[in-house]
């Protein structure tokens, strides 16, 4: 107990994907991200419960580690915390090792060695209804009696066990235990003594993952497979969310309609209407392809497939200079490359941490959706294609292809440059295959939804109310000829900087959207909408964006803008985060320079090539 | 100037200013608390959003604690093989 409040501090640990994130939502009722594959938690969590005889109870939750001696960033937080090491981190009162019921055989031997801290601890034996089903018989009670601490069944996705687990935390601490293994003794043979006596495993693996394996892992039907999931992705993203698109476009049009009429022109008609409307409204109606999209990746996530795709990517990425432990890192870029650039904490070597963080952002995130999605619909022709085929869809799955084949060639020049060639052998944990649980999922959309709602709420309406200020201040001069936009601050920095983007083919409009979609990349499209509703006459240019676009712009340069938006920094978050985790801003600076200088390239190679063609 | 004259100005300056607020909140943090101090609002104890957290996906929860200091194979930690056991 900590001596200066009555609150006990306990720590959830075990070896990764056991189910620590899930037992502490459970515990704390908090809602951190979870999913069937190893290193989901990066860094300590915290969150807080009353226990009901009304004790406070500070719950920590740890990265997973299989053992104390870490090899990576995200394992050194578990070392150091549980050691009391960990900077402005008291020492727990209580461990509750959470441990996967299904693999004792592995999970048991960090119980063991966390025992020889002298911590009281609780063994909490999670995914018991997953190793019933499996015909693993544990026996509880031997198990408490070979550890010498209190044994408790859960199933934290399920709720069951948790009452029970918090009924256990709210009496005394537990004693530690009073004969740890030895220092130097082998663990592993411990673990077998205690299986022996505690534990029946009919077989070590699960029929079905074994059978459902030699599909999914077999050299050419897995890789196979794994393309025509990718691919029927990117269809559905186009085919799937079109109703829901028009239905929300309709109804932005019909609030900016209702708007028109209430408020008299002038300043504030033209904030609501050319602002708010204009730029909000055009972000709005991307949300059933955002949602689209993450349900293909939660199902994946949930399903345990994602670390099955890393396994068959290794020898591709390891040929390109990085890991097949970058796969998830990246994987998790196609949201956001925050999460992905902290999730490379979990690559144990430094220099393939590095390169996986340098190459995340040219893994497309979501926020550059709305902006591939405009200009697709702007300028793909709505056909199909053999057909089968959504023509939008494949120049999507194109787009989202050039960042990974952009990123693989980026890490194979850096492989080549750097002095050291050795490559690092793929050791990764393959998860049981899960059955996705609906409910999940659905809580899982609706958090993004919420997200990307309170993302739009605030920060996207934020940029396009400055950014219409700076659209509409200075008014023109007297005798002014030319459209008032021109005369403002927006159009005098866009038509600044417009030389320097000429031979990519952007016009001003372009130049001006460009700057604060360095901030956030959807904010591009709503600084469009702004611009051109301020630049033509009449309401009818709030929410018509895209007919907009498809008359002023020439084919060349929307590939061109397309090209651009697949390989330029994303955001000014993302530079941060890569500032924080390498704790270098010459990092920063090559990662912001080399993506500037490919994205420019490709813009200008793009343009220059099209207008050759058409 | 009419009365919805200015009561237009008004409303727009206000949304100007919490949007304003808000983008200062998000990329520069410290300079946002320092102009509440200025006017009077806030301490120095009040701790600054990390920078530009928010802009990224707002729900990477990683913005409160640094990552380690160093690599932990830099710290002296010492690595182990890698050891199997025959399953029974």
């Amino acid at each position: 107990m900590t001596a200066m409040e009555n609150v006990l501090h306990i720590a959830l640990v075990g070896n990764p994907n056991s189910g620590k994130t899930a037992l502490f939502n459970r515990l704390t009722g908090s809602r951190q991200k979870v999913a069937n594959y190893a290193g989901v938690t990066v860094e300590r969590k915290e969150g807080r419960y009353t226990s009901p005889t009304g004790r406070s109870v500070r719950v920590l939750d740890l990265p997973g580690t299989y053992s104390l001696n870490a090899t990576s960033p995200d394992e050194a937080v578990t070392r150091d915390v549980c050691m009391g090491r960990f900077e402005g981190e008291t020492r727990p009162d209580l461990l509750v090792c959470v441990a996967d019921a299904t693999n004792l055989r592995l999970h048991l031997r960090f119980v063991l060695e966390l025992q020889r801290l002298g911590l009281p601890m609780v063994l909490a034996l999670n995914m018991c209804d997953a190793a019933a089903k499996r015909g693993i018989r544990i026996d509880v009670e031997a198990l408490q009696a070979g550890l010498g601490m209190p044994v408790i069944e859960t199933v934290a996705i399920r709720h069951r066990g948790t009452s029970e687990l918090v009924r256990r935390l709210d009496g005394p601490l537990p004693p530690p235990t009073a004969m740890p293994v030895a220092p130097g003794a082998d663990l592993h043979a411990e673990v077998s003594r205690l299986l022996a006596t505690a534990v029946t495993v009919p077989r070590r693996t699960a029929r079905i993952d074994d059978a459902l394996d030699r599909f999914f892992l077999h050299p050419v039907f897995g890789l196979a497979i794994l393309s025509v999931l990718m691919f029927f992705m990117f269809q559905a993203v186009f085919a799937w969310a079109a109703p829901l698109m028009d239905g929300l476009d309709a109804g932005v049009s019909a609030v900016g309609a209702m708007l028109a009429n209430v408020v008299p022109p002038g300043l504030l008609h033209s904030l609501l209407i050319d602002g708010l409307i204009a730029g909000v409204g055009s972000v709005v109606v991307f949300l059933p392809q955002i949602l689209i999209l993450f349900l293909f990746i939660l199902f994946l996530e949930e399903s345990g497939y994602l670390p099955r795709a890393a396994f068959l990517l290794d020898r591709l990425m390891v040929g390109a200079g990085l890991t097949g432990r970058s796969f998830i890192p990246l994987l998790s870029s196609f949201a956001c490359a925050v999460p992905g650039i902290m999730a490379a904490r979990t690559i144990q070597d430094p220099r393939d941490r590095l390169a996986t963080i340098l190459v995340a952002p040219l893994m497309t995130c979501s926020a550059r959706l709305p902006v591939y999605a405009l200009l697709i619909a702007a300028f793909i022709p709505k056909q199909q294609v053999l057909g089968a085929f959504n023509l939008q869809g494949l120049v999507l799955f194109g787009l989202y292809f050039s960042g990974i084949v952009g990123a693989l060639v980026v890490a194979w020049v850096m492989k080549k440059i750097r002095k050291d060639q050795n490559e690092h052998a793929l050791l990764l944990e393959l998860p049981s295959y899960r059955m996705p649980n609906p409910i999940d999922i659905a809580i899982g959309l609706w958090e993004r939804a919420m997200i990307f709602l309170r993302r739009v709420g605030t920060i996207i309406l934020s940029l396009t109310v400055l950014l219409w200020l700076m659209s509409s201040f200075p008014a023109p001069p007297d005798g002014a000829t030319g459209a008032p936009i021109d005369y403002s601050f927006a159009g005098i920095i866009g038509h600044a900087i417009q030389p320097l983007f000429a031979p990519l083919g952007f016009g001003w409009e372009i130049c001006v959207a460009l700057v604060p979609g360095m901030a956030a990349r959807e904010v591009a499209v709503s600084a469009l909408a702004t611009v051109y509703a301020l630049s033509s006459t009449g309401d009818d240019a709030a929410g018509q964006l895209l007919p907009i676009i498809a008359g002023q712009w020439s084919l060349p340069t929307a590939l061109s803008l397309l090209a651009w938006y697949v390989f330029a920094p994303q955001c000014v978050s993302t530079l941060a985060v890569i500032r924080r985790e390498t704790e270098s801003w010459r990092t920063v600076a090559l990662a912001a320079g080399y993506l500037f200088g490919l994205a420019y390239l490709a813009s200008m190679l793009t343009y220059q090539i099209a207008r050759l063609l058409t | 100037m009419t009365a919805y004259d200015i009561l237009e100005v008004g409303v727009v300056a206000l949304i100007v200013a919490i949007s304003l607020w808000v983008v200062l909140g998000t990329w520069a943090p410290r300079l946002r608390q320092r102009l509440l101090r200025r006017v009077g609002l806030g301490s120095a104890a009040d701790t600054a959003a990390a920078p530009a957290c928010d802009a990224g996906c707002s729900a990477c929860d990683g913005c409160s604690s640094a990552p380690p200091r160093r690599h932990p194979t830099e710290s002296g930690a010492v690595e182990h093989p890698i050891r199997f056991q025959r399953a029974d």
